[in-house]
C-alpha cells in the first residue's frame, strides 16, 4: 500500500532525474562533444537509476500485483517536455507520434522474445 | 508531417526501448547493482548517439523537446522486461500491458513521477529564464 513515504520519495525521484538531464548533459555536450554523451550515460542515468530502482526510491508495488512497470523514463520525458512548454514551445507532433510509435514497437519486440 | 523521418525515429526509438529493458535487467541479473550502473553506459548511451546526437529522432529546435525516453518508458509498460539470466539463460522478467498486465495498479507510481517530472520541469524552466 501507499503511505506518504513512498509519495515523498517517489516524488523526489521524478524531480532528481529530469532536473539533472536538464541541467548537466547538455553542459557536458558543450564540454566534450559526443563523449560528453558517454559520461552523462554513465553518471546521470546510471548513477539516478542506482536511485530510482536499484535502492528504489520510486515506489513500485504493483509489480506484486500484476500490474506493468513504470520506468523512471516517464519523469526524463514528461520533465523536460514541460520545462519546454512553460517557456512558450510548441508542440512538435511529428517527434511525439515518432516516439510513441518507437515505444509501441519496442513493446511489441520484448514481447515477441519470450 | 515526414513520414520517413518518423519511421526512422520509431525503428531508432525502438531499439533503445527493446535494448533497456533487455540489457539493463540482463546486467542486473550478472553483476547486480553494479551492473544496473553499467547498463546506463551500454545501452543508454548507444540510444543517445543514434536518437538525439546523430538527430533520429526528429526533434526541431523551436518545439518542445521530446526525448527518447518516451520511447523507453513505453516499452517496459506494454511489453515488460526480458533478462538473460546467468543461470537459467533467456526468460522473462516482467509482463507487460500486452501480456495483459493491469494499467490501474500501475496508475498511482505513474501519477507521482509525472508530479515528480512537472515539479523539475517548472525549476528548469525557472532556472534558465534567470539565466537568460
Amino acid at each position: 500500500m501507499w503511505t506518504w513515504q513512498h509519495v515523498l520519495t517517489t516524488i523526489f525521484g521524478g524531480i532528481i532525474f529530469p532536473l539533472v538531464i536538464g541541467m548537466v548533459w547538455g553542459k557536458l555536450v558543450e564540454d566534450y562533444k559526443s563523449f560528453g554523451g558517454v559520461l552523462a550515460g554513465f553518471f546521470i542515468v546510471g548513477t539516478i537509476w542506482l536511485l530510482n530502482h536499484g535502492i528504489g526510491l520510486m515506489y513500485e508495488p504493483q509489480m506484486n500485483a500484476g500490474g506493468a512497470w513504470s520506468d523512471m523514463a516517464i519523469a526524463a520525458f514528461w520533465g523536460l517536455f514541460v520545462a519546454d512548454l512553460f517557456a512558450g514551445k510548441k508542440i512538435d507532433w511529428e517527434v511525439i507520434i515518432s516516439g510513441v510509435l518507437g515505444g509501441v514497437l519496442g513493446g511489441l519486440l520484448l514481447f515477441a522474445m519470450v | 508531417m515526414n513520414f520517413r523521418r518518423i519511421f526512422a525515429g520509431m525503428i531508432t526509438g525502438a531499439f533503445v526501448g527493446f535494448g533497456v529493458f533487455t540489457i539493463w535487467p540482463s546486467c542486473l541479473a550478472r553483476w547486480n547493482w553494479l551492473g544496473g550502473w553499467l547498463a546506463a553506459g551500454i545501452i543508454i548511451t548507444t540510444g543517445w548517439f543514434i536518437n538525439h546526437y546523430a538527430g533520429l529522432m526528429p526533434n526541431k529546435s523551436d518545439s518542445a523537446w521530446v526525448d527518447m525516453a518516451i520511447s523507453v518508458w513505453l516499452s517496459a509498460l506494454l511489453g515488460g522486461t526480458v533478462v538473460l539470466d546467468p543461470v537459467k539463460g533467456l526468460v522473462r522478467g516482467a509482463q507487460g500491458l500486452f501480456h495483459g498486465a493491469s494499467l490501474g495498479v500501475t496508475l498511482p507510481t505513474v501519477f507521482f513521477q509525472l508530479i515528480g517530472a512537472t515539479i523539475a520541469g517548472y525549476l528548469l524552466y525557472s532556472i534558465r529564464r534567470s539565466d537568460a
